[in-house]
């Protein structure tokens, strides 16, 4: 199935507009991003992503909190989660894809790629779980 | 009401980088070997991650759409107003290698740096570092020259820290080399090592400057300028990197030519195969 809806979580605002221009308007991808876990929480029914956009360090829930409360809230449903993070840590990186992520994008990063750089993601992760 | 706004603001930010600094990970270690074994400054080590978290989330936004800007998603640029988004674009990207060295410094002076430890190709190594330096080398017309036969030599190490190790002595090697100039990089496989050199026509390191090279914050003046790019952190950090790798590095300089150079020692078991032509092949 081709990647067509992105569920984007990150608390700063001006990320979350790039996030929009880069995913919906360059790349074509239907977008919805949300501010907090809290936020996504009341939506991701409704928009049914096919992928997670999550930033790491965020008040109040964090990337792999936020992660695991939406699996909770949807019958544990694993929505692959690509974590968006500006902790350029070898280890810190390590946990994240420990944490169940199937992937990790650095900030910054290039809203003109970024999309393209998502779907080759998706597209060996669905190659490799058959989906 | 402006005013109230702007000196609210430093108090924002200084709330924001608390919350970050109670948020960042409190445990880094791992599956990971480091380099040495002593000073461990937790809280620094989490107040530099944290500020640098928020620089790099305010650079990514800055980066991103200077990025959107240039490439023509934000409707036509007049002419002339181009080269000013260009300054502002290049200025915010050393803006974020500096933080990114600022980063590894200080995890390197808390003898903490991060190394992942696996069999690498550095002949991959050195395809994709000569692919990031590409863009740089092009703006002043310089040839980066891939010279080996080798196609594959592994060694054993973290391929982002070796990356960084060959693209600073690139990156180096065309800040220092004049317009339309030659960068000649080098690979050779020996018994027990892999020897990688980077050759520039600059202007050569000044005798007086060659025994502080490698130390931290030296910027070499060559009279021309171009030395201002960055606080002298870069080749610091290679060292350490390469050191981290158990290898060795050195250079030898003379007027119109400097060549930096590395050994690294082969991976156990390692393969190193020859025939040209090698780097230019398809990964």
């Amino acid at each position: 199935m081709a990647l067509q809806r992105i569920l984007c979580i990150d608390d700063d605002p001006d990320i979350r507009a790039l996030l929009e221009i880069a995913l919906s308007t360059v790349a074509g991808f239907d977008v919805l991003a949300c501010s907090s876990a809290e936020e996504a929480l009341k939506h991701i029914r409704g928009f049914q992503p096919d992928l997670v956009l999550l930033d790491v360090v965020m008040p109040g829930r964090d990337g792999p909190e936020t992660m695991h409360a939406l699996r909770r809230h949807d019958d544990g449903c694993e929505y692959p989660t690509v974590y968006f993070t500006g902790l350029a840590d070898a280890d810190a990186n390590a946990r994240l894809e420990a944490s169940g992520a199937i992937a990790i994008i650095a900030k910054p990063f290039d809203p003109l790629s970024l999309g393209e750089e998502i779907r080759e993601i998706y597209d060996r992760f669905t190659d490799a779980h058959g989906a | 009401m402006e005013d109230h706004a702007a000196k609210l603001m430093p108090m924002y930010c200084l709330t924001t980088v608390f919350e970050r600094l109670q948020r960042a990970p409190a445990d880094l270690s791992g599956s990971t070997k480091g380099i040495g074994h002593g000073r461990t400054d937790r809280r620094t080590e989490a107040y530099v991650a944290a500020v640098s978290h928020e620089l790099r989330n305010q650079l990514s936004a800055i980066i991103g759409s200077l990025n959107l800007i240039r490439g023509g998603k934000a409707g036509t640029i007049p002419a002339e107003t181009t080269p000013m988004i260009d300054m502002a674009y290049r200025n915010a990207v050393r803006m974020s290698e500096l933080l990114t060295n600022i980063m590894d410094a200080e995890k390197i002076a808390a003898e903490e740096m991060d190394i992942r430890d696996q069999t690498v190709n550095f002949i991959d190594v050195i395809r994709n570092a000569h692919a990031a330096c590409r863009a740089l080398a092009d703006e002043k017309s310089i040839s980066l020259e891939i010279k080996t036969d080798v196609k594959k030599i592994e060694v054993d190490g973290d391929p982002r820290r070796l990356e960084q190790i060959v693209l600073n002595l690139l990156t180096n090697a065309v800040n220092f080399s004049e317009v339309d100039g030659k960068v000649v990089i080098g690979v050779d496989a020996a018994a027990t090592d892999v020897r990688f050199s980077v050759t520039d026509h600059g202007p050569g390191i000044p005798v007086e400057f060659q025994a502080k090279v490698f130390d931290m914050f030296a910027t070499c003046d060559t009279g021309d300028g171009r030395n201002r790019r960055g606080v002298g952190l870069g080749l610091w950090i290679t060292k350490a990197l390469v050191e981290a790798h158990s290898g060795e590095i050195g250079f030898v300089s003379e007027p119109g030519q400097t060549c930096f150079w590395v050994t690294l020692p082969l991976s156990a078991g390692a393969e190193h195969k020859s025939g040209a032509p090698s780097l230019h092949d398809p990964p």
